[in-house]
C-alpha cells in the first residue's frame, strides 16, 4: 500500500515548484527556529495564509518543511547564544552552550542540525512504513497511561538538575504551578487569576522560556562587560564531517530518535519531553554521566535526534487518526481541512496520492534541513561576531516580537519580563531553569490526565493499576525513583557490578 | 551627563521624526482600512473551524484590500480573546469571530460580563450542529431509542464526552438526558480529538461531535441522533436522524443546540467603517467558492443578516437559560449513583 | 570574600522564602477563593484545589530541606568565578547600566499600546545601544531606526503579523 503511494505521491512531489517550495519552508523553518519566541508551530501559523494559494503538496511541502526546520532552528540559538530560540531546544542548551564556550561552535551546531535530520528521518521511516499500525498503538494510551507517562517526564528533573537536585525538583514544582494559572478546564474555576482578566488563559509557555533564558542571559552579558569589544571568532569552514561525528554515536543516535518517534505517536505529550526524556536517558546509559552538561556531543545528539524525530512520530496520528501529535500538527492538520482534505483512514484510501506526497515532503525536508542546515552554519556562527552591544537589544527586540506575535498580547510581554527577573534570580543561585520548562509543559497534562483518569473510575487509584501498560509505565516510575534516591556510593558498586555482569556474558551486552 | 541627556533627547526626537515621516500617509489616508485588520478567533488554532475563519477574513480581505489574519487568542472558553477584543478601541480594525460560548454561555455562568448588546454584528458566518454517536462496532445499542433505553437501564453507568465542562455540547446533551430520564457520566475533554481516541479505545461509551471530528472518522462512529430541529442538517451526517425523529423534543429550537458564530466589532464602532465591514463581508459569504468551501469542511453558511443577531441573540440566550439546570440536574442525579 | 559569603547565605534564604510564599499562596487562595466557589473539594470533577495543593504542599516541604541544608552546611556556599571575565560580582557601573537597560524596557512594555511599536522601538533601541557603551550619536540613531524598521517589515509584511498601532493607528 505504502509503495502504491510513495509512486502516486512521486507524481505530484516532485515538480520544481514543490520541491523549491519545501526548500524554502526549510529555509524559513531554521530561521523562525533560531528568532527567539517563534517556532515551528507560529511558522506554520504565519505561512497558512500563503500555502492557501498553492497547491495541495505543494502548500504542504511549505508547511511540513517549515515544521521540521523550525524543530531543529532553536538549537542553534540555543548553542551560540544560550538562547533556546524554542521551548524544544532548552534540552540542547545543556550541553550545546558548553560546546561553544570550548570553542567548538561549528561542531556543535553541525552535530545538532545531523542529528534533527537523521532523527527526522528515522521517524519519517516509521511515518512511512507503520503509520496505521503505530497509530493503533496510540489509541491504547488513555488518560491513565498519559499521567503515569508525565511522572516519567517529571522524573527527568532530578536528571537535568545534576547535582542540585531539591534546587532542580524546586524548580520544576514551580513550573507545575505555574501550569495551573488560569480557568481550570474541569471546575471552569479562575485560578489564581486574583481577578486580573489577562491571567484567564494561563501564561504561554513560549513566554515563560524567553523571559526564563533570553531575558535572564541579557542581564547576565550586561552586567559581565566587554560590550563594546569585537569578538574574536574566526570564521568557520562548512564542513559535512558533523554528519560522520553523528552517525559514530549510532546507538545514541538511534535510541535518542526511537525516544523522539515514541513521544510524537502520542497525542499531546510533544518535542520538549521527548527532547528532556531522551537526555535523560542518553546520561543514565552514558559511561560518564558527570560530563554531561559540561559540553558533550551525546547530549546534543539525544535531545535534537528526539525533538526532531519526534515531527514524524506526531504526524503519526495526525494523517491515520485525525488526532494532531502536538500543537504543531494540529494547524499542519487545519491547513489540510483548508485545502480539502481530511486526514484520517479515509485520506489513505482516497487519496493516496496526497499522503505519498506529504511523505516525500517530510523526508525531502529532512534532506534540506541537512543540506541548507550545515551550508548555513557559517553564517549562523558569524552571528556571535556582532558586538554584544548591538546584538543584545536586537535579540530582546526579535524576542518581542518573537512572543508578541503568537497571540497579539501585551500581556505576554509582561510574562516575559516577569520571568526573565525570576530566571536571573534563580541562576544567580544555581537552580537549573530546565526543570521549569518541563514543568510548565507537561503540567496540564499531569492534572487533566490525572483527574480525567478519577472521572473515569469513579474516583477510585485503582484505575491506574489495572490497565496493564499504565501499571508497568508507574512500576518503572517507581523504580527510577528509588534509583535516584539511592546513595551515590551504592549506585556505584551497582552499576560496577552490573559491568561485571556484563562482561561475564558479553553476547547479551549492548554497545554503548 | 546633563549633555549625554540632552544628546539623547535630540536623537529621540530624530528617530520618532523619522518613524513619523514614514507613517505620515498612513495618518493622512481617512477612508477605512488603512491598515490590516485583525480577526480575532477564541479557539486553539488548527480545528476545522480555524479554517472556516481563514476562509472568510481571505476572501472579506479581498473585498476590502487589505490582509484580515486570524489571531487566536485561546483561553477560559473564549472569554480571553472576548477580553483582549474588548480592550482595542472601537475602530472596525478588531473583528471579533463571536462564537456562541463565549458571547452567550461564559455570561449566563458569571464567567464574562458582557451581552449581546456590548457588540455590533457583521453577518452571521456559520453554524455547526452536534451528533451521538458511538463506536460502529457498538453492540450494546443499534439505535437511538436502544441508547436511551440501555442508559435508562445502566444509570450513571456509560460515560460520554460531550466536549468541555459547561461547554455548549455538554449542555444540550444535558438537556437531552433530561428529557428523556437518562443519567450518564460526563467526562470532560479540551479537546474533542482526544475524547474520539478513549471512545475509540474503549475508555468512553459514547460521545457527542461536531461536523469536523465526525468527517475525520466517519467510519469509525455510528451516529445515533443528530442534536438540531432543522432537517438540512441531517445532510451533514450523511442523512442520520434528528432525536426529534425518534420522538425526542430536546427542548431546544433554531439555532440554540448548535454551535455557531457571528462576526462582531466592539459596540461604538463608527457606523460607515460597520457598513464597509458588512458590505464585504456579506459579499464573501455569497462567493461560491467560499459556500462551497465551508460546507466541504462539514459547516453550514447560515447568512443570517446584521438585523436579525438581536432577535437570535436573546433567543439562544433564553433557551440556553433554561437548560443550564440539566447540567446542575446531572451533577445531582450523578451523586446518587456513586 | 567573607562578605561575599554572607550575603551569598543571605542571598540563599531570601530565594528560599520566595518559595516558600509561593506555597502559601497557593493554600491563601485556596482558602479565600476557591472554597466559598465550592471548588476545593468533591470529586477530581469539581477539586479545582487538589492538584495545586498537592504541589504546594511538596515545594513547601522541598523548600525546607533546602533551608536546612543551607542552615547545616559545614562551609559557605562557594563563589565561583564568572565563566566569562573571571570576576565574582560585577561592578557598580555594570549594575547601573542593567539598571538603565532594565528601566527602559520597562517603559516600552508601558508605552507600547498607547503609542505603538513604530514610535516606541527606535526610542528604545536608542537608548539600549547607548547605554550599552555605543558612542557615536549618528550611528547610533541610524542603527536604531533602521533595526526597528527592518524587524517590522520582515515581521508586519512578511509574516503578516499585526504589532501594536497605539493611538495614533501606525502600522501597515
Amino acid at each position: 500500500m505504502m509503495t502504491g503511494a510513495f509512486i502516486a505521491g512521486a507524481g505530484l512531489f516532485f515538480t520544481p515548484m514543490t520541491v523549491l517550495m519545501t526548500a524554502l519552508g526549510c529555509l524559513l523553518g531554521i530561521v523562525i527556529g533560531v528568532l527567539p519566541g517563534l517556532g515551528p508551530l507560529m511558522g506554520i501559523i504565519l505561512l497558512t495564509p500563503l500555502a492557501f494559494h498553492l497547491p495541495p503538496v505543494e502548500a504542504m511541502g511549505l508547511l511540513i518543511a517549515v515544521y521540521v526546520g523550525g524543530s531543529c532552528g532553536g538549537a542553534i540559538s540555543a548553542i551560540l547564544v544560550r538562547i533556546p530560540g524554542t521551548p524544544l531546544a532548552a534540552a540542547t542548551l545543556l550541553d550545546g552552550h558548553p560546546m561553544h564556550l570550548k570553542g567548538k561552535s561549528r561542531e556543535a551546531v553541525g552535530l545538532a542540525i545531523s542529528a534533527s535530520a537523521m532523527g527526522g528521518l528515522i521517524g519519517g521511516l516509521f511515518l512511512v512504513f507503520l503509520a496505521p499500525l503505530l497509530a493503533a498503538v496510540a489509541l491504547r494510551f488513555g488518560p491513565p497511561e498519559y499521567f503515569a507517562l508525565t511522572l516519567l517526564g517529571l522524573i527527568s528533573i532530578a536528571v537535568v538538575s545534576g547535582e542540585e537536585t531539591t534546587k532542580g525538583l524546586m524548580a520544576g514544582l514551580m513550573g507545575l504551578l505555574v501550569a495551573t494559572v488560569g480557568a481550570d478546564p474541569f471546575s471552569s474555576t479562575y485560578r489564581f487569576t486574583f481577578g486580573y482578566n489577562p491571567l484567564l488563559g494561563g501564561f504561554n509557555i513560549v513566554a515563560i522560556v524567553v523571559g526564563l533564558f533570553a531575558l535572564s542571559e541579557m542581564f547576565i552579558q550586561i552586567t559581565s562587560g566587554h560590550l563594546t569589544e569585537k569578538p574574536q571568532v574566526p570564521w568557520v569552514k562548512t564542513s559535512f564531517d558533523s554528519i560522520g561525528a553523528a552517525l559514530s554515536r549510532w546507538v545514541n543516535l538511534l535510541r535518542s530518535s526511537l525516544i523522539g518517534t515514541f513521544f510524537g505517536i502520542l497525542p499531546g505529550a510533544g518535542g520538549v519531553i521527548s527532547a528532556f526524556t531522551s537526555y535523560a536517558v542518553a546520561r543514565a546509559n552514558s559511561k560518564h554521566p558527570e560530563l554531561f552538561g559540561t559540553g558533550v556531543e551525546d547530549g546534543v545528539i539525544a535531545s535534537e535526534a528526539a525533538n526532531n524525530a519526534c515531527c514524524g512520530g506526531a504526524m503519526i496520528p495526525t494523517l491515520a487518526l485525525a488526532i494532531p501529535g502536538d500543537a504543531s500538527t494540529a494547524v499542519l492538520m487545519g491547513a489540510l481541512i483548508l485545502l480539502g482534505f481530511f486526514p484520517g483512514p479515509d485520506l489513505f484510501s482516497k487519496h493516496a496520492d496526497v499522503v505519498g506526497g506529504i511523505f516525500l515532503a517530510y523526508i525531502a525536508a529532512n534532506v534540506f534541513l541537512l543540506v541548507l542546515g550545515i551550508l548555513l552554519t557559517p553564517f549562523f556562527v558569524s552571528v556571535i561576531k556582532i558586538r554584544k552591544s548591538y546584538l543584545i537589544p536586537i535579540v530582546l527586540l526579535l524576542s518581542c516580537i518573537g512572543t508578541y506575535a503568537i497571540q497579539g498580547s501585551a500581556f505576554d510581554l509582561w510574562v516575559m519580563l516577569g520571568f526573565g527577573v525570576v530566571g536571573y534570580i534563580l541562576r544567580r543561585f544555581d537552580y537549573p531553569l530546565a526543570p521549569i520548562v518541563i514543568g510548565a509543559v507537561l503540567g496540564p497534562i499531569c492534572e487533566s490526565s490525572l483527574r480525567r483518569s478519577l472521572i473515569l473510575s469513579g474516583n477510585n487509584v485503582d484505575i491506574f493499576f489495572n490497565r496493564p501498560i499504565s501499571a508497568a509505565i508507574l512500576i518503572i516510575d517507581i523504580a527510577l525513583i528509588l534509583w535516584i534516591a539511592l546513595p551515590r556510593g551504592l549506585k556505584s558498586t551497582i552499576r560496577g557490578r552490573a559491568i561485571g555482569l556484563m562482561k561475564l556474558a558479553p553476547e547479551k551486552g549492548g554497545p554503548d | 551627563m546633563l549633555r549625554g541627556f540632552s544628546k539623547i533627547v535630540a536623537a529621540s526626537a530624530l528617530a520618532l521624526g523619522g518613524a513619523g515621516l514614514l507613517a505620515g500617509p498612513a495618518i493622512a489616508q481617512s477612508s477605512f482600512p488603512t491598515r490590516r485588520i485583525e480577526v480575532i478567533y477564541p479557539w486553539t488554532p488548527g480545528t476545522p473551524t480555524y479554517a472556516v475563519s481563514q476562509i472568510i477574513a481571505n476572501a472579506m480581505g479581498n473585498n476590502l484590500g487589505v490582509n484580515m489574519p486570524v489571531v487566536a487568542k485561546t483561553g477560559a472558553s473564549g472569554v480571553n480573546a472576548f477580553d483582549q477584543a474588548l480592550a482595542q478601541p472601537a475602530d472596525g480594525y478588531s473583528v471579533i469571530d463571536g462564537y456562541v460560548a463565549p458571547l452567550v454561555i461564559s455570561p449566563l455562568f458569571k464567567k464574562a460580563n458582557w451581552n449581546c448588546g456590548d457588540f455590533v454584528p457583521l453577518y452571521s458566518a456559520t453554524s455547526n450542529a452536534f451528533a451521538v454517536v458511538s463506536r460502529a462496532d457498538e453492540k450494546r445499542w443499534t439505535d437511538f431509542p436502544s441508547f436511551i433505553k440501555y442508559l435508562k437501564a445502566h444509570p450513571g453507568k456509560t460515560r460520554y464526552t460531550a466536549s468541555a465542562q459547561l461547554s455548549l455540547p455538554h449542555m444540550v446533551m444535558a438537556k437531552v438526558l433530561k428529557t428523556v430520564g437518562a443519567v450518564a457520566r460526563n467526562v470532560p475533554y479540551n479537546d474533542l480529538a482526544d475524547g474520539t481516541k478513549d471512545l475509540r479505545s474503549g475508555l468512553l461509551d459514547w460521545m457527542v461531535v461536531n461536523p469536523g471530528i465526525y468527517r475525520a472518522n466517519k467510519k469509525e462512529f455510528r451516529v445515533l441522533a443528530v442534536l438540531s430541529g432543522l432537517k438540512e442538517v441531517s445532510k451533514i451526517y450523511d442523512g442520520a436522524k434528528r432525536a426529534q425523529d425518534y420522538g425526542v423534543d430536546i427542548g431546544l429550537h433554531s439555532l440554540a443546540p448548535m454551535g455557531w458564530d457571528w462576526w462582531l466589532v466592539k459596540k461604538g464602532t463608527p457606523a460607515p467603517v460597520v457598513a464597509k465591514l458588512r458590505a464585504a463581508m456579506g459579499k464573501a459569504l455569497a462567493e461560491p467558492a467560499v459556500h462551497n468551501k465551508i460546507l466541504q469542511i462539514g459547516f453550514v453558511p447560515t447568512s443570517y443578516k446584521p438585523d436579525q443577531y438581536s432577535k437570535v441573540c436573546t433567543s439562544v440566550r433564553q433557551q440556553l437559560q433554561a437548560a443550564m439546570g440539566a447540567i446542575t440536574w446531572e451533577t445531582n442525579e450523578l451523586k446518587k449513583y456513586h | 570574600m567573607a562578605r561575599l559569603r554572607e550575603r551569598r547565605l543571605i542571598g540563599e534564604l531570601v530565594v528560599s522564602a520566595g518559595f516558600l510564599a509561593l506555597s502559601l499562596l497557593v493554600f491563601e487562595q485556596i482558602v479565600v477563593v476557591f472554597a466559598p466557589e465550592g471548588a476545593a473539594s468533591g470529586g477530581a470533577l469539581q477539586n479545582a484545589a487538589l492538584y495545586p495543593g498537592l504541589l504546594a504542599g511538596a515545594l513547601a516541604a522541598l523548600t525546607l530541606v533546602q533551608i536546612g541544608k543551607t542552615l547545616t552546611a559545614r562551609r559557605a556556599p562557594k563563589i565561583e568565578p564568572d565563566q566569562d571575565n573571571g570576576r565574582v560580582a560585577p561592578e557598580d557601573a555594570e549594575w547601573i547600566r542593567a539598571f538603565i537597560c532594565t528601566a527602559a524596557f520597562v517603559c516600552y512594555l508601558i508605552a507600547l499600546p498607547p503609542i505603538g511599536y513604530q514610535l516606541a522601538t527606535p526610542v528604545l533601541m536608542f537608548i539600549l545601544y547607548r547605554s550599552l557603551g555605543e558612542t557615536s550619536l549618528f550611528k547610533v540613531a541610524f542603527f536604531a531606526i533602521a533595526t526597528s524598521l527592518a524587524a517590522s517589515f520582515v515581521f508586519e509584511r512578511l509574516l503578516d503579523v499585526i504589532l501594536p498601532v497605539g493611538r495614533f493607528g501606525i502600522g501597515y
